[in-house]
């Protein structure tokens, strides 16, 4: 009914429970509904049509915020808005949150327009508001461009190109950007259970241990979105384990440590499976080497050594028993003495591996 | 006299992509001043050219420094095609001429363009070489220093008031140049944005050199406001008050130490050293001139179409209308309250208004200054002035009955006192002669102590003009012979009320098509002009020195010389830092009646001053000023405004324009009567700050008063309404019955809410003790015990007459909110004001659908525009929002367009206990008397001991006011006292907000932190257009953008001049043309203020650098070169 109805202030002061609500992608009527539900009106005897009016008028400065949310550093350099720099950090901050189960949908998916034109869908699979929807995937998209190319470590880059104060977030959003880099499969009927936690845990370590910014990687230069090319090749080695008289040594000693600390069942059953789950696990590091592989990762990991366990009702305990003695005892084998750059190998590979798989392996 | 000017372009970021393919731009700039051109290098491809230019010279002359903006524009190169325009960034030279003011510009400017708004930054550094010529204050203004602030600016010192001026400049309106047709809108837009400042800049020399003519140094008080006539062209009209300020000393230093100085301290004046006020018209009899100038176009309304009217403290007022044909209609219109009874009104030809006014005009300042011998040498003095003030007085009742030409060459001093015995002559020699002023209008609103004398009331005037009518449009003849005649007007009020000033005096118009509305109001006072360190003490109030205590202490500080320090603190220190409401020098006489009580122009209930009681106050005080610190006030201030908005008929120029100079005295009537029902509700007896604005629509008229109520206690108690009304039935008697319950339940939560429940108990025994103590010889023509003066009643024509429903029925703030209009909140001391929280500009427009119900639904918008404000800074509680600012228009046929500007400042609650501690003045005297002397540590605790106490002790503090007063003054007192405010503000400081930023306020002072330095006033006028309206989402989202760029642009300069804060901030003007059928809208806003440099205590200046926010290199000024 109002024609023109403007506030403007000298300072940009954030009502950060309205900020929030603009953030859920609610509209201007739901957000009014919402807040009137909260008793907004009833300390100062606004009206409903004003409290309409305000909402208008804080989502209009939120919209044209929003061109400066998307690239935060611009903030530092922008006369237009005088903001406090503890407000500017929850702005961004809060701008920059995501729910899981929306970035569950688009993890390890190729962030394309195509799959931005159908966050409808998530949107009603998440139940989350689409404009809500759409701000976290373009989020995702807008840090991945820039930082993909970008040398140097992840997350730091992420906090310094978004101005971002939390380092967990940043830490996400690596994870994110690294998923979405070697496009994991992340959807496939088998993975569903996998929460996006479950994957924020495995992508975390991979980065850590796995990617140029580990450790082990002399070459820091490169950039950690990307897994550390030499360890890949070196990984290629391990292919050795799958001889049948390096995989039938590394049973006997693997079956030997745990007759003592599993069930008889157990280790039954262990050693049925033994070869083909000591097969899978080496094939998948190898594998890794080809990007198609990488990008089967967790549906092999899941398929080829989870599920075969899960099916014989192994713990989560018997899992990691089995695993970490698995890990230890390929450093008897006689192959490793001979090459000690393959012991390393194994450990870098190995140490991640065995956290991915317990991570995944839900009961 | 030519100065050299130096411009470096240093670099530029974020500017828009201008080529498309390469997603970059190829930027350069141009640099313009005067009619010479200069230009960059072009930086290709990229958004964040860095030129690193040398330096561009040019030799201007000064005068065209001073008309005209330093204009930059970035352009996109193109090698075939024309350049593209990025923006603009104009810089106004005019703080690098003055002395003592930066010597550089340097920092990120905006760059804006009128179609896109703001487009990335550029940085620049500028520099003026002025050619020390020894006469270069001739020719030129440049020098003059001009001040938005209405007030004397912190850190000076009012020498001498040199009275009022003003100019006037018109020229084309480009918009309506038949070029307009074939250019771009941007061009037109520039061109316009181009003349506009220049015009400013033209307006403002012209009036420096009127200062220069007068011997003043700076104008204070200056206001720009521009006319957009449409046809007949464009008008920008300055007025201001001419000063000479000397610099203060800082005087948390060592105020003690000051009294040697108080010889250097006289400040080198220029050549010029009697002042003498120009006449700006060489017209001897204007009013002759206004017949003959109005005659051929409105034949019917002579002699010219001005209704007039002169309300003074009380709802009986004055209609002076010269069109004696309306009389009739007056009296019989059933809108005059039963105090102003038919025989009471003035009527006749404009000189019978001024007969009276020579009475009674001089003689109260003599008894008064008789009362206080402070010093045998000044009684002296008196003796011998006293018999001269009468001759003047002669003077002007031989000449003065046309009210036209004051009389010159008059040379005696009018005004009560003079300076103390050594200086007597020199001051003489230089001393202001209010009877010389053709116009003794002054545009400040607050003053130094001592300045005001007596209060009398709101004068106002207003006249209707026809634009079409005018002769020579290009030429200022016209309109400034308008002016001539309405501050003519303006004068005869104030004479008729015994005044011979106007203070807080504002001058505005209203145009709709052909129509001018012109108004002016102020408020009538006595003033003392020669306000000299000396006299200001010897103007203490009467009270205070006949207490044994004060003299003593007077007479010991006369014999030491100490006297000057005293008030040169209280010079200094009035200006918010936290002393002027704990210096308790209340001084009742400001309220006292100007005139004698037996020849009051207007019937008026007289009583006896509650503090005093030994001369009379009128029941009611109106004014436009803010709150002297002089004056005691109880309970808290409240936000009070009236509105009218009647249709008016569709007519034509001349049909028109006696219409509208028809309704305008009932709506005037209208308002005062809201005010004063309001005020009554509220229990309060005095206004501050009113302003009131008439508008002039298409289809309607609308006015408007704001003020601030608050209860004087000189001033009586105002009694309860009682409602009066022809009852015919039952019904209506017990409808009649349930408003006046209504009444009575309103006026006590008004009381809990302000605070002034123990009002009304105090006011009953002082009206006994008036009504038997009949002590005082001037009371013998007044009949106090008579007449109504214990009721106000209410008449109601019928119950279903919502008018009164209306009045009460006002949106009231939140709880922890305060509002008013004035730039301090009554009630809360400066400590309480801790900082700027947020400074805020609401336009609101909506269409009326039916003129029925147009006054009804005009208040409505009001309401809901306070209810929207109030949601809006809820979470900002405990807050006031001080300077609250309503500009009301009728932009096109059944709009209403509202624009509340105002600032949110933190109350500080730890202090609030303090407050009413200040507020009572009683225990503070009962503490610190006996200290006087003491540490100024052992004086924080027993200060600190009191706040419990304080809040019983308000009850009684209106009888003691005799003894209230008397601890006031001695110097080492207050500077201990200083101390304590410095140190409880310190303690504030800890809850206050870290980050400051820029501050823009419209108030004249920074909360919490101190005025180091003036750098500059600032005004500019911005143009905004868009032909994609839908785009930048509505027209909301077009205006929203446009005040936020408006105000990045402000700070931007004032940040570049060194500055951290713009005080005494106002958009004068924001006018809005949309045409959403078009997708297109176009809006005009014109903004002003002093760019200044504040410090908080225990703060470091320097915004510590972050990770985000970091500081631009040229922010520094290790940068400046």
């Amino acid at each position: 009914m109002s024609y023109v109805d403007v506030f403007v202030g000298n300072f940009i002061v954030i009502d950060f429970e309205l900020y929030d609500l603009w953030l859920k992608g609610l509209s201007v009527d739901e957000c009014a509904v919402a807040l009137q539900n909260r008793g907004v009106l009833q300390s100062t005897g606004a009206r409903f049509d004003e409290l309409i009016s305000d909402t208008k008028d804080s989502f209009r400065l939120y919209a044209s915020l929003e061109q400066l949310l998307k690239w935060p550093t611009k903030f530092g350099e922008q006369l237009v808005y005088q903001i406090d720099p503890e407000t500017q950090k929850i702005l961004i901050d809060k701008y920059y949150q995501f729910d899981a189960h929306v970035i569950r949908e688009i993890l390890g998916k190729k962030l394309s327009t195509r799959l931005r034109n159908n966050l409808d869908e998530v949107s009603e699979k998440t139940k989350v508001h689409l404009r809500s929807c759409c701000r976290q995937f373009d989020n995702v998209k807008r840090v991945f461009r820039q930082v993909e190319e970008r040398p140097g470590s992840l997350e730091k880059n992420i906090m310094s190109c978004f101005c971002l104060t939390s380092d967990t977030l940043a830490k996400k959003y690596a994870a994110i950007v690294f998923m979405a880099n070697h496009r994991f499969e992340t959807c496939k009927k088998r993975l569903g259970h996998l929460t996006f936690e479950d994957f924020l845990y495995c992508a975390e370590h991979m980065i850590t241990n796995w990617s140029y910014s580990a450790a082990e990687c002399d070459n820091h230069e490169d950039m950690d979105v990307d897994l550390d090319r030499a360890f890949l090749q070196d990984l290629r080695d391990l292919k050795i384990l799958t001889e049948k008289q390096h995989v039938d040594e590394h049973k006997l000693f693997v079956l030997n440590i745990l007759k003592t600390s599993l069930k008889k069942k157990r280790h039954e059953s262990l050693e049925e499976n033994y070869k083909t789950t000591s097969k899978a696990i080496i094939s998948i590091a190898y594998g890794l080497n080809h990007s198609k592989e990488v990008r089967n990762f967790f549906s092999d990991v899941i398929e080829e050594v989870i599920e075969p366990f899960m099916l014989s009702h192994w713990t989560v305990e018997e899992m990691k028993t089995f695993l970490s003695v698995y890990k230890d005892s390929g450093h008897r084998l006689s192959v490793f003495r001979s090459a000690p750059n393959l012991s390393v190998v194994w450990d870098r590979y190995m140490n991640t591996f065995i956290k991915c798989c317990l991570k995944m392996y839900h009961m | 006299m030519p100065g050299t000017l130096k411009v470096k372009i240093v670099a530029a970021r974020d500017l828009p992509v201008m080529d498309r393919s390469t997603d970059l731009t190829d930027a350069f700039v141009e640099i313009k001043m005067g009619t010479e051109l200069q230009k960059t290098e072009v930086f290709k491809r990229s958004l964040y050219p860095q030129w690193n230019s040398d330096w561009f010279k040019f030799e201007v002359e000064d005068e065209v420094l001073q008309d005209e903006p330093l204009e930059l524009r970035v352009l996109d190169h193109d090698t075939y095609s024309a350049h593209d325009a990025i923006g603009k960034v104009y810089i106004d030279l005019n703080p690098l001429l003055v002395k003592e003011s930066p010597s550089v510009i340097s920092g990120w400017f905006p760059v804006y363009d009128t179609m896109h708004g703001i487009r990335g930054d550029l940085n620049v550094i500028v520099k003026i070489d002025l050619f020390s010529d020894f006469n270069k204050f001739r020719q030129s203004s440049c020098g003059i220093q001009f001040f938005c602030t209405a007030e004397v600016p912190a850190g000076y010192r009012l020498q001498y008031v040199h009275g009022f001026v003003e100019e006037l400049v018109v020229n084309d309106d480009p918009e309506y140049q038949w070029i307009d047709k074939i250019r771009t809108p941007r061009s037109s837009n520039e061109a316009r944005q181009r003349l506009f400042s220049k015009m400013s800049g033209q307006l403002t020399r012209k009036i420096g050199l009127k200062v220069l003519e007068m011997g003043g140094g700076a104008v204070i008080g200056f206001k720009q406001c521009f006319d957009l006539e449409g046809e007949s062209g464009i008008v920008i009209r300055g007025i201001g008050t001419a000063v000479t300020l000397a610099k203060a000393r800082d005087p948390p230093v060592s105020p003690l130490g000051m009294s040697p100085l108080k010889d250097s301290q006289r400040p080198l004046l220029p050549a010029l050293h009697i002042s003498m006020p120009i006449v700006m018209s060489t017209n001897s009899n204007p009013l002759q001139a206004r017949r003959s100038l109005n005659a051929p176009h409105l034949p019917i309304t002579p002699p010219h179409h001005t209704s007039n009217l002169a309300f003074e403290h009380h709802h009986s007022f004055q209609l002076e209308h010269t069109h004696s044909a309306c009389l009739p209609r007056q009296s019989s219109s059933g809108h005059t309250p039963p105090q102003t009874a038919p025989p009471h009104i003035g009527i006749g030809p404009p000189s019978s208004a001024s007969h009276f006014a020579f009475d009674f005009a001089y003689s109260s300042p003599v008894p008064e200054e008789s009362n206080a011998p402070s010093s045998p040498q000044s009684k002296n003095e008196l003796s011998s002035t006293s018999p001269m003030k009468m001759n003047g007085t002669g003077t002007r009742h031989s000449s003065g009955s046309d009210a036209s030409t004051p009389p010159k060459g008059n040379f005696l001093d009018c005004s009560s006192g003079s300076g103390s015995g050594k200086n007597f002559p020199k001051i003489c020699s230089q001393q202001i002669n209010i009877e010389l002023m053709e116009f003794p209008l002054f545009t400040m609103t607050s003053f130094p102590p001592g300045f005001i004398l007596h209060l009398g009331g709101v004068v106002a005037a207003r006249s209707v003009k026809l634009l079409d009518k005018i002769h020579n449009p290009e030429e200022p003849e016209t309109r400034d012979a308008w002016w001539n005649e309405i501050r003519t007007e303006i004068r005869s009020h104030t004479r008729a009320m015994g005044c011979h000033a106007v203070i807080g005096y504002s001058e505005e118009t209203s145009i709709c098509d052909d129509i001018i509305l012109l108004s002016a109001m102020g408020t009538a006072a006595k003033v003392n002009l020669n306000l000299d360190q000396y006299q200001s003490t010897r103007l203490a109030p009467p009270q205070v020195v006949n207490t044994g205590d004060r003299s003593n202490m007077s007479a010991e500080r006369d014999q030491s010389k100490k006297l000057y320090v005293d008030v040169n603190l209280a010079n200094q220190v009035s200006h918010r830092l936290g002393l002027d409401e704990s210096s308790p020098r209340y001084n009742c006489a400001l309220c006292h009646i100007p005139y004698k009580p037996s020849s009051s122009p207007f019937p008026i209930n007289l009583t006896q001053c509650a503090c005093c009681r030994r001369r009379y106050v009128p029941d009611l005080l109106f004014t436009t000023i803010n709150r002297p610190p002089e004056i005691h006030t109880v309970g808290h201030g409240a936000f009070i405004q009236a509105r009218v908005c009647r249709p008016k008929g569709d007519g034509k120029t001349e049909v028109n324009a006696k219409e509208i100079s028809d309704i305008l005295p009932f709506m005037e009537y209208e308002l005062h009567n809201q005010l004063v029902v309001k005020l009554k509700i509220r229990s309060m007896n005095c206004l501050f700050g009113l302003k009131m604005q008439f508008v002039v629509g298409e289809s309607m008229l609308i006015g408007i008063a704001t003020g601030t109520g608050v209860f004087l206690s000189p001033l009586p108690a105002p009694p309860v309404p009682r409602l009066v009304g022809q009852v015919t039935s039952e019904e209506e008697n017990v409808e009649l019955q349930e408003l006046q319950l209504q009444i009575q339940e309103k006026l006590q939560r008004h009381k809990d809410l302000y605070n002034l429940n123990s009002v009304e108990i105090s006011n009953q025994n002082l009206t006994s003790g008036v009504q038997t103590d009949d002590s005082d010889d001037d009371t013998s023509d007044l009949d106090l015990s008579a007449g109504n003066k214990d009721t106000f009643i209410l008449e109601v024509d019928d119950t279903k007459d919502n008018s009164v429903k209306a009045m009460l029925s006002d949106v009231l703030q939140p709880p922890g909110m305060y509002v008013c209009n004035t730039d301090t909140y009554p009630g809360l001391t400066s400590q309480n004001l801790a900082s700027n929280l947020q400074m805020f500009t609401q336009v609101f427009r909506r269409t009326v659908d039916n003129l029925q119900g147009l006054n009804k639904d005009f208040s409505e918008f009001f309401d809901s525009v306070f209810r929207r404000l109030f949601f809006k800074l809820r979470r900002m509680i405990p807050c006031c929002l001080c300077n609250v600012s309503f500009a009301v228009g009728a932009p096109e046929e059944n709009q209403i367009e509202i624009v509340v500007t105002g600032i949110c400042v933190r109350v500080d609650d730890s202090t609030s206990q303090n407050n009413s501690l200040t507020d009572n003045p009683m225990p503070m005297h009962g503490l610190e008397t006996p200290m006087t002397g003491a540490s100024s540590k052992s004086l924080l605790k027993p200060v600190s001991n009191v706040v419990g106490a304080s809040g019983e002790n308000v009850d009684e503090m209106m009888f003691p006011m005799e003894e209230v007063t008397e601890g006031s003054g001695a110097s080492a007192n207050k500077a201990a006292r200083l101390k304590v405010v410095s140190n409880s503000r310190n303690t504030s400081q800890v809850f206050s907000r870290t980050f400051h930023g820029i501050e823009v306020t419209p108030l004249a002072y920074v909360p919490g932190a101190r005025i180091e330095r003036y750098i500059g006033s600032y005004n500019f006028f911005f143009i905004r257009e868009t032909s994609s309206v839908k785009e930048v989402g509505g027209v909301c989202g077009f205006m929203q953008k446009f005040i936020t760029e408006v105000l990045a642009i402000v700070r931007a300069h004032v940040s570049s001049l060194g500055g951290n804060a713009l005080v005494a901030y106002n958009m004068t003007q924001c006018v809005l043309l949309s045409n959403e059928h078009k997708n297109q809208s176009q809006c005009l806003i014109n903004v002003c203020g002093d760019a200044v440099f504040a410090s908080r205590e225990g703060e470091i200046t320097a915004v510590v650098p972050d990770l985000i926010h970091s500081r631009k290199p040229s922010d520094s000024p290790s940068f400046a070169t």
